[in-house]
């Protein structure tokens, strides 16, 4: 554990200002494959850092992280949101466990950068948190999902100088929506980058948005972990073990 | 003790327990990973706190036969810390404000001061209801549904105005996070007065209830307040210097609760004789 704790903590170091928006849930338990190398593309879509401007990193398993080491090169803090846990035992809904082996192998990369504790922001999130059906027995789910909780207030983006959010991704997923919208209402411009060009784009309100029970009912229908995120495994239909009568709250 | 008595004492001993091992559980499994030392001992220390609170008020202010009965206490102890699980669920469905979460994974401080000040609050609520005789525990429940369903409405009312729960959860406004843990204390002092008293019907408890439109003055005081924070804390750079405003913003609303409860003498009803003792 003390291990993985130091791992993540050069993924979130106490003195960045963005480490308190860092999840800790893929750095649990050490990844069951090993990533040998770990091949950090040249991006066409930027060339350089800017202060006024946060990116989301909306990518599939480690590819997200990669592109992260990418603008880590150029100025830019990753800060981890995956808050799916890697299953241990497998048959997880989502297999992290490459992401969670590029996390681990990335830190290394990561060590040897020297970002500035006030570097701009690179959220991580993976885009196939909600993929596959849930709760289906036997297998552990742990699909998860991104809420305006994790992620930081417009107010406080402002504060720090932040005026434009490029959202690398290839769709704006509904969670990510209610966080974007937020944003887009206070006046930060919102861009959307294919990998290739970037364009501003107008994020239209999500259903429930800005309702109170809105993260209720989305977690309901979720699996959380005890030790924090998501990730459980679904019991059997006739295991009376199933509980869950304290999930919420 | 009748046999329905005896199957809520089951139940709610067994979902107590769970309740209460389910809670360090998580807070144990979190600390391994996260290190907020305040946070783990606010939260550890809460349980403690409420049964305190309701087990002071079981031993001097309950029904005459509740006072000096182990059984008893021990069930209507059992029913507060059932009732303070399930008023966690409301506070998440109704203020999106979750101890899990907001406190645990993502080490909100606003929200560790809105939800103590919550879980504290449903607390008094419940031990209000517990206050004066009468002939059974769905006295305390009616009386009490009565104070938390005010309580959540009241919240959602003031979040409508102000969003609170947004400048708590999303924005992490740590003066916030202090004045609303206030305000739901001092609104649960005043509804566990409300909910307090001697039974004697239904519609005399929903009557008798309206002793607690002092709330009504705290909520209104509340949103005058919040929408005044509201305007400073888009023109301010730090919020974080109105950390003394709020501390005393939270004891007036304190101060206030406990004068509109002292001013105020408890419902009594003749046939259960002068049984309520003074504060």
């Amino acid at each position: 554990m003390n291990d993985n704790i130091e791992i993540f903590k050069i993924w979130a170091p106490d003195d960045a200002l963005w480490t308190q928006w860092a999840k800790p849930v893929l750095f649990i338990h050490r990844p069951n494959i090993i990533c040998n190398r770990l091949d950090i593309p040249e991006l066409e879509w930027i060339q350089e850092m800017n202060k006024n401007t946060m990116i989301i990193l909306d990518l599939p398993g480690k590819s997200g992280v990669t592109e992260s080491l990418a603008l880590a090169r150029i100025g830019y803090r990753p800060v981890p949101l995956y808050n799916g846990v890697n299953s241990v035992s497998g048959s997880a809904l989502i297999d992290v466990s490459d992401l969670a082996a590029a996390l681990f192998r990335g830190a290394e990369v990561l060590k040897k950068l020297h970002i500035k504790p006030d570097a701009p922001p690179v959220f991580m999130l993976d885009s196939r948190r909600m993929k596959g059906i849930g709760r289906r027995s036997g297998t552990f789910d742990n699909r998860w999902c991104v809420f305006p909780q994790d992620m930081p207030s417009a107010m406080f983006l402002y504060k720090n100088g932040i005026y434009k959010v490029i959202i690398r991704s290839e769709s704006i997923q509904n969670d990510l929506a209610h966080i974007l919208r937020r944003y887009q209402e206070e006046g930060i411009r919102i861009y959307q980058c294919n990998g290739k060009e970037i364009k501003n784009i107008p994020v239209v309100k999500p259903s429930l948005y800005k309702s109170l029970s809105y993260r209720f009912f989305t977690i309901l229908g979720l699996k959380r972990n005890a030790a924090g995120g998501f990730g459980k495994m679904v019991p059997e239909a006739a295991d009376s073990a199933a509980g869950g009568y304290y999930r919420f709250g | 003790m009748g046999d329905i008595e005896r199957i809520i004492f089951i139940y709610s001993a067994g979902l107590a327990l769970v309740g209460i091992f389910d809670w360090y559980k998580r807070i144990k499994e979190v600390r391994e990973i996260r290190l907020n030392k305040t946070a783990i001992l606010i939260l550890s220390f809460l349980p403690v706190l409420a049964s305190l609170i309701i087990l002071y008020i079981l031993r001097n202010q309950a029904s005459f036969d509740v006072v000096d009965n182990f059984i008893y206490i021990v069930f209507y102890l059992s029913i507060g810390l059932v009732w303070i699980r399930l008023g966690l669920v409301l506070i998440f469905l109704f203020f999106d404000l979750s101890w899990i979460d907001d406190v645990l994974n993502n080490n909100n401080k606003a929200a560790l001061f809105a939800i103590s000040g919550a879980y504290i609050g449903t607390a008094l609520i419940y031990s209000g209801a517990n206050i004066g005789d009468g002939p059974g525990w769905w006295c305390v429940l009616f009386a009490g549904g009565l104070g938390l369903t005010a309580w959540i409405l009241l919240g959602i009312l003031i979040d409508k105005v102000t969003q609170v729960f947004e400048r708590i959860t999303v924005r992490r406004d740590i003066n916030c996070g202090i004045r609303t843990g206030f305000y739901f204390l001092a609104s649960g002092v005043i509804l566990g007065r409300a909910s307090a008293g001697d039974w004697t019907s239904f519609s005399m408890t929903i009557l008798e209830f309206s002793a607690g439109w002092p709330v009504l003055i705290l909520a209104l005081l509340t949103i005058i307040i919040e929408r005044y924070y509201m305007k400073v804390s888009r023109s301010q750079e730090d919020e974080h210097n109105y950390l003394f405003n709020s501390v005393f913003l939270g004891v007036l609303y304190i101060i206030l609760a406990v004068f509109s409860v002292v001013i105020q003498p408890f419902p009594e009803n003749p046939s259960y004789g002068s049984g309520l003792k003074p504060y």
